[in-house]
């Protein structure tokens, strides 16, 4: 009769073990959702990269404009958007911006010079 | 007894807070671990994407250090420089400057003794073939290292090419052969740009090939064998003509896309083998002129009147070149009783003249110059030579001459896994300037890369090569 805990007792500690099981979940959640947000950067950080790269290898820079394409990483989807302005007769400033859907955009600059 | 009882709860009921405060505790920690090691990689990412700038814009501001040396001289540079871009301004600071030597690049070619290799001009172009495809490989003068690799299946092989400029870009035009058939191919970095076949064509070593495009654009192509008589290719039409020009010298393109040759005339009669073909202005009269030398003359035809001067004094042609600013257009001839004859092209034609010591070094076949530089081929070596007595052998083996970085001609020797490259040997040494870095980025400094640059005095003004020292970041 005099075993156990009273229901005053049970009431406390569940809500204490409520409260932080639901502050568990909650980081729990953020850090899938941000580990997410991050594999999606990581991709958009070398698309971005790799363009450069490619640019530099190739020594071929695209012309004046925006371009836009889409492109993958790792399974998931991005778009490149290049843009190319002249800076001033000699130089080309070339920003390459990479994003997937609405939360995710890196963006990389870069310029070049016309030596002839 | 009743006191006993009542402990016991209230022990039990202090355990019961104090597990779930533990549990509470644990739960906790755990959750600030999660929300720590999320913001450490939040923080490790954005500084990955700083990072990624940082060096863009360095490698940005590298590039504007070498434009501001080309265009305004070392002197420009010599407090430092600072450069600004997306948000990272990049500080040059200049830490040493000596002498760069004379510049030289290797390019890593699979089996070079079976590539056609071209030096086209401003680059180098490779022409491949494993049996089944022919492999077209562009390299970068900056780096030596492939820009661009295509491919085209055929069982033809590439048995000689020559560089070509299309529409301002660096290419070539190759020659391919098998089963009795020839085909040429114009290739640039846009791929095959036109292609045609071209019958039977006898393609030896000593075939002497000269490209340029017609106004249309349209690839040209003249093919001798290093006689007077040869065929012109327009490798867009396919149309092909026999060309021929007089003897002691064979039909090719001028600079400027004319044609040294006639496509009308009869076949001209000439046993004299043209080992050797070159342009320049050699009579300084502002215009381009064709050089042609043979084992026993030496002929120039200048591309301002279209007269022919012929220098051919008896004995064998040992050596022949050009030097602006001393000599202009010289040989040299061994008579037959030894003596040694010196020739240079004056408004008139060959005259005799006493060279200075450094024309006496013993060179063989074509030598250039530029100022007190000389450069040729000496004992079977491409060495470069001084007016002072300094003789440094720059390259020794089957050695060739080219172009591939668009300043003076520059030395070629295959190796065993590859092409030493040694640049415009005429331009002398060049100067070497090093240059420390410091990038600031939302007001923190980060140290960047040690930066080189090559700088080579040239008749055209100075060319700047850049390298990174070591990666300090």
């Amino acid at each position: 009769m005099n075993r156990g805990f009273t229901l005053a007792e049970v009431a406390v500690a569940s809500v204490i073990i409520l409260a932080v099981l639901a502050t568990l979940g909650i980081a729990l959640l953020s850090f899938v959702r941000g580990s997410r947000s991050l594999e999606l950067q990581d991709g958009a950080l070398t698309l971005a990269r790799v363009e450069f790269a490619e640019m530099e290898r190739a020594e071929l820079f695209p012309e004046p404009g925006i371009t836009t394409r889409p492109d993958s990483m790792w399974g998931n989807f991005y778009t490149v958007e290049t843009t190319v302005i002249d800076y001033t007769e000699n130089t080309y400033d070339v920003t390459v911006a990479v994003s997937a859907g609405d939360s995710v955009s890196i963006e990389l600059s870069r310029r070049f010079y016309e030596y002839n | 007894m009743m006191k006993t009882q009542i402990a016991i709860r209230r022990n039990r009921q202090g355990a019961a807070l104090m597990i779930a405060l533990i549990a509470a505790v644990v739960v906790m920690l755990a959750a600030t671990l999660l929300i720590s090691l999320s913001e450490r990689m939040v923080s490790s990412h954005m500084t990955r994407i700083r990072d990624a700038q940082v060096g863009l814009s360095e490698a940005s501001a590298a590039d504007g250090l070498a434009w501001l040396i080309q265009h305004q001289g070392t002197a420009a540079v010599s407090q430092g420089a600072v450069f600004d871009l997306a948000g990272v301004e990049t500080r040059f600071t200049l830490v040493e400057t000596g002498t760069a030597g004379i510049r030289s690049g290797f390019y890593q070619i699979n089996d070079p003794d079976n590539t056609v290799i071209i030096p086209a001009g401003n680059r180098m172009i490779t022409a491949y073939s494993n049996g089944e495809n022919v492999t077209f490989t562009f390299y970068s003068n900056e780096t030596f290292n492939s820009t661009l690799e295509f491919s085209i299946d055929t069982d033809m092989r590439p048995v000689a090419g020559t560089g070509i400029d299309i529409d301002g870009s660096s290419g070539a035009v190759v020659v391919l052969q098998g089963f009795g058939e020839t085909r040429l191919a114009a290739v640039t970095e846009e791929g095959i740009v036109a292609s045609t076949s071209a019958g039977i064509l006898d393609i030896s070593r000593g075939s002497i090939l000269s490209a340029h495009c017609s106004v249309n654009g349209e690839p040209l192509v003249i093919i001798t064998g290093g006689s007077c008589t040869g065929s012109f290719h327009n490798i867009a039409t396919g149309q092909a003509y026999h060309v021929s020009s007089p003897p002691g010298t064979c039909p090719m393109f001028m600079p400027d896309g004319t044609v040294f040759g006639s496509f009308s005339g009869a076949a001209s009669l000439g046993v004299a083998r043209i080992v050797d073909a070159f342009s320049g202005d050699f009579n300084n009269d502002g215009r381009d002129d064709l050089a042609f030398a043979t084992s026993f003359s030496l002929m120039v035809y200048s591309g301002a009147t279209g007269e022919l001067y012929r220098a051919g004094p008896g004995g064998s042609l040992v050596c022949w070149g050009d030097v602006q600013g001393r000599n202009g257009l010289s040989g040299m001839w061994l008579l037959p009783s030894g003596e040694e004859r010196w020739l240079r092209l004056g408004y008139d034609g060959f005259s005799e003249f006493i060279p200075e010591m450094i024309y006496r070094a013993g060179w063989e076949g074509r030598f250039t110059g530029y100022g007190n530089t000389f450069a040729g081929f000496i004992d079977g070596a491409a060495v470069a030579a001084s007016t002072s007595g300094y003789l440094q052998e720059l390259l020794r083996g089957n050695v060739f001459i080219g172009n591939a970085d668009g300043g003076p001609f520059d030395f070629f020797a295959p190796g065993e896994d590859g092409l030493e490259a040694v640049f415009n040997p005429v331009s002398g040494d060049g100067i070497k300037m090093i240059f420390e870095t410091m990038n600031t980025c939302e007001g923190e400094d980060f140290r960047g890369n040690t930066h080189v640059f090559s700088v080579f005095e040239t008749g055209e003004g100075p060319r700047v090569f850049h390298s990174l020292e070591g990666d300090r970041s």
